[in-house]
């Protein structure tokens, strides 16, 4: 099931579907390595509208809540 | 010869400079700019070396100021110029899509494979040979904050800076490339076609250019502006043909041309990684990672913060109060020595006066607090720390129209407000870093606390001063509310990376503190001497009568002040602390409640926090915006200070 980034549980897989980012946040996604299709893990949700921590590539990112919003994802088993 | 340090944040490139630099390091401006990069000379085998440490860039793809400058840095470098890529090996695919841009430059390049130890922690073996064979470039492993592999580093730099260099950057690729030009990265099928493509458009076009036409053909795919910049005497026929070829990949791909490209080296880095790292079973959860449970728990987190910032302020004053009497007792003698030579009553004696107390305020006052500030906030830094607390208050500052990162400029602000200024440059977006000042010149320093608790926690009491820090907050907040919507801009959001946990390396910590405090020095000690002394020579013609009955309208007629409070006002621009020692003189009486009531203390207190931040925060606010904000925030921050006088004022008459 699609759904936004925020509202996945922790510790859980999620492949990327769908990024709707404005140009700059969308090159700062690509610089950190993160893109459509990957799967990555969610390390800490939003708490009180707070960042999403998602874990990738071997390191850890902190999402902006808005930010967050705005990039789809499903749950991968 | 010259050497340029690039890597990603974080990947402990700094650190390296640092390790063979040393405190000679200067930080300089790129021209026209505030964006700051560090320079120093080295010596190898007896050749002078230029060492340059650009700022952390996470591609050659910009997507601020700070990796612009370091990017055209790069890209106008000579042949001379050799690249040395700090590489997080923890964090390898990543850091190695930033490698294959930096090998398209083809220019001579070495790679350090920093932090080895931490990615053999995760369980990651690197072949560092086939990485060097894949690349076409040397791999020398380092372990930066231990210095370990660091030596070899800059010899294999160097000697690959005296080696003929057999790149060709005239314009015709391949060709002329003999040497190192193993690096066998290519994209997909059909973005390779379009490479090619335009690649030959460019070479037919006959335009000069300073790098190989595949760099440019990629870097026209990411419709990067810079190069866009370089090919205008391309005739429009051709760049209407490179247009149409890009166009064509959209549709065919039906993706953007930059995002294609990013994403196909992505892959390319993900499939090098594989064919050269073997990764272990992971290994257990790592303690350090148990940290954060605590650290960044919604609640535990706040908690934690509030406590460790506590500690930080207790062993800051902890080890202000213990140096402040020997720096200060020392000066006061000296003052005294001078007295017994010119004898109190002369303009030389006013003038070196002035120019002890200047000095010795900033060596006593300011140093003892700010010299363990600089050391701890460093330490919380390099440790990671900074990074989660940036994380647990981006809610709250997205609410004033920030983000995470504009809490450390602040945190700084509570120690001293020019350091913080200097601090803004951690923010990326210019009208993030304006905001940010401008609320950090409110922020109470250590300078304007000694006032709010020398006068409201002495004479009313604790809790009010306390509410004075309050009431603080709620202006600096509703201000950045404004000031967010005056200002429009679409936020791209909090991208931050968590690095991990680590214990910072002595020598980088002593020289990352000896810089800021250095810093600090440079900007603030001149302004605290010049303005000493003219306070002295003021005091010495008696100019205080005469200042007061001109601002008296003010301080009398609104504020509702005693006129003699005028002088002090005056010196509180030149050290905010002044205001309240100045007071005394002014009130003839350190018991201040004898001639002035609680409401004129509020108001007085107040009016001091808010008005005009010192001189020496003005010189940094010049420095790093310019001289036309500096004084329009200043101006600002004396409306503000009015205002809210007025209104305490008005709360006091009520009651």
């Amino acid at each position: 099931m699609k759904d936004k980034l925020t509202k996945f549980e922790k510790g859980e897989k999620v492949k990327i579907t769908k990024i709707e980012a404005g140009k700059r946040a969308l090159a700062h996604l690509m610089n950190m390595g993160i893109f459509t299709g990957n799967i990555v893990q969610i390390t800490r949700t939003s708490s009180l509208k707070g960042p999403v921590v998602i874990s990738h590539l071997d390191s850890e990112i902190a999402l902006g809540h808005g930010l967050a919003g705005k990039i789809t994802a499903e749950k991968v088993q | 010869m010259k050497f340029i340090l690039v890597g990603q944040p974080n990947s402990g490139k700094s650190t390296i400079f640092n390790f063979v630099a040393g405190y000679k390091s200067v930080a300089t401006n790129f021209p026209g700019v505030t964006v700051k990069y560090t320079k120093s000379e080295i010596e190898i085998h007896n050749s002078k070396i230029d060492l340059i440490d650009l700022p952390g860039t996470y591609s050659l793809q910009t997507t601020d100021d700070a990796e612009l400058v370091a990017v055209k840095a790069l890209m106008d470098s000579q042949d001379s110029t050799i690249i040395i890529n700090v590489i997080d090996a923890s964090v390898l695919s990543r850091s190695l899509e930033l490698t294959i841009q930096l090998l398209e430059l083809k220019k001579p390049m070495v790679v350090a494979l920093n932090m080895i130890d931490e990615a053999e922690k995760k369980g990651i073996n690197i072949n560092d040979d086939g990485l060097s064979e894949l690349l076409g470039v040397p791999v020398i492993r380092t372990i930066g904050n231990k210095g370990v592999g660091v030596f070899s580093l800059f010899d294999k730099a160097f000697e690959v800076g005296s080696q003929p260099f057999k790149y060709s950057i005239t314009g015709d690729t391949v060709q002329k490339v003999e040497q190192n030009s193993l690096h066998k990265i290519k994209y997909g099928g059909i973005i390779e076609k379009a490479i090619g493509q335009i690649s030959d458009i460019i070479k037919n076009g006959n335009v000069k250019l300073r790098w190989n036409n595949r760099f440019v053909a990629i870097k026209l795919l990411e419709k990067d502006e810079i190069i866009k910049k370089y090919i205008k005497d391309l005739d429009d026929n051709l760049k209407h043909q490179i247009d149409n070829i890009i166009k064509k990949l959209e549709e065919t791909l039906d993706e953007k041309s930059n995002v294609v490209i990013s994403s196909a080296r992505h892959s390319s880095a993900f499939d090098l990684f594989e064919e050269i790292a073997a990764v272990g079973k992971p290994p257990k959860r790592d303690f350090r990672s148990k940290i954060d449970d605590v650290l960044m728990h919604p609640v535990l987190g706040y908690i934690s913060l509030a406590v460790i910032l506590y500690l930080a302020f207790r062993i800051i004053f902890f080890i202000g109060s213990v140096f402040e009497p020997i720096f200060l007792d020392s000066f006061s003698a000296m003052s005294d020595y001078f007295a017994g030579i010119f004898g109190t009553d002369s303009v030389l004696f006013s003038i070196f006066n002035g120019f002890f107390t200047g000095f010795g305020a900033g060596l006593g006052i300011v140093i003892p607090y700010l010299l363990p500030f600089f050391i701890l906030l460093s330490f919380l830094e390099d440790t990671g720390y900074l990074a989660r607390v940036a994380y647990l208050t981006d809610n709250i500052m997205h609410k004033i129209g920030l983000h995470g990162l504009s809490i450390v400029p602040f945190l700084f602000g509570y120690g001293c407000t020019v350091p913080a200024i200097l601090a803004t440059r951690i923010l990326k977006s210019p009208r993030d870093r304006l905001v940010t000042s401008t609320l950090t010149t409110l922020i109470p320093c250590s300078a304007r606390m000694t006032v709010i608790f020398g006068l409201v926690g002495f004479f009313i009491s604790m809790k009010a001063a306390f509410i004075i820090y309050l009431i603080n907050i709620a202006v600096i907040a509703i201000l950045g509310k404004i000031l967010s919507k005056s200002i429009p801009e679409v936020s791209p959001g909090l991208v931050l990376e968590i690095p991990k946990y680590h214990l910072p390396g002595l020598k980088p910590l002593a020289l990352k503190t000896w810089f800021r405090m250095r810093e600090f020095v440079l900007i603030a000690i001149p302004f605290l001497i010049v303005g000493s002394i003219i306070l002295e020579v003021l005091n010495y013609f008696n100019l205080s009568e005469p200042v007061n009955n001109f601002l008296a309208p003010f301080t009398a007629g609104m504020l509702g002040l005693p006129a003699a409070v005028g002088i002090t006002l005056i010196f509180g621009i030149m050290r905010k602390e002044l205001a309240l020692v100045l007071l005394f003189t002014a009130l003839g009486t350190e018991n201040v409640i004898e001639v002035m009531s609680l409401g004129q203390i509020m108001v007085f207190t107040i009016f001091v926090t808010f008005y005009i931040p010192c001189l020496a925060t003005f010189a940094a606010l010049a420095k790093e915006l310019d001289m036309k904000k500096a004084v329009i925030i200043t101006s600002l921050s004396v409306v503000l200070a009015t205002v809210l006088a007025l209104i305490t004022r008005g709360v006091f008459i009520l009651i």
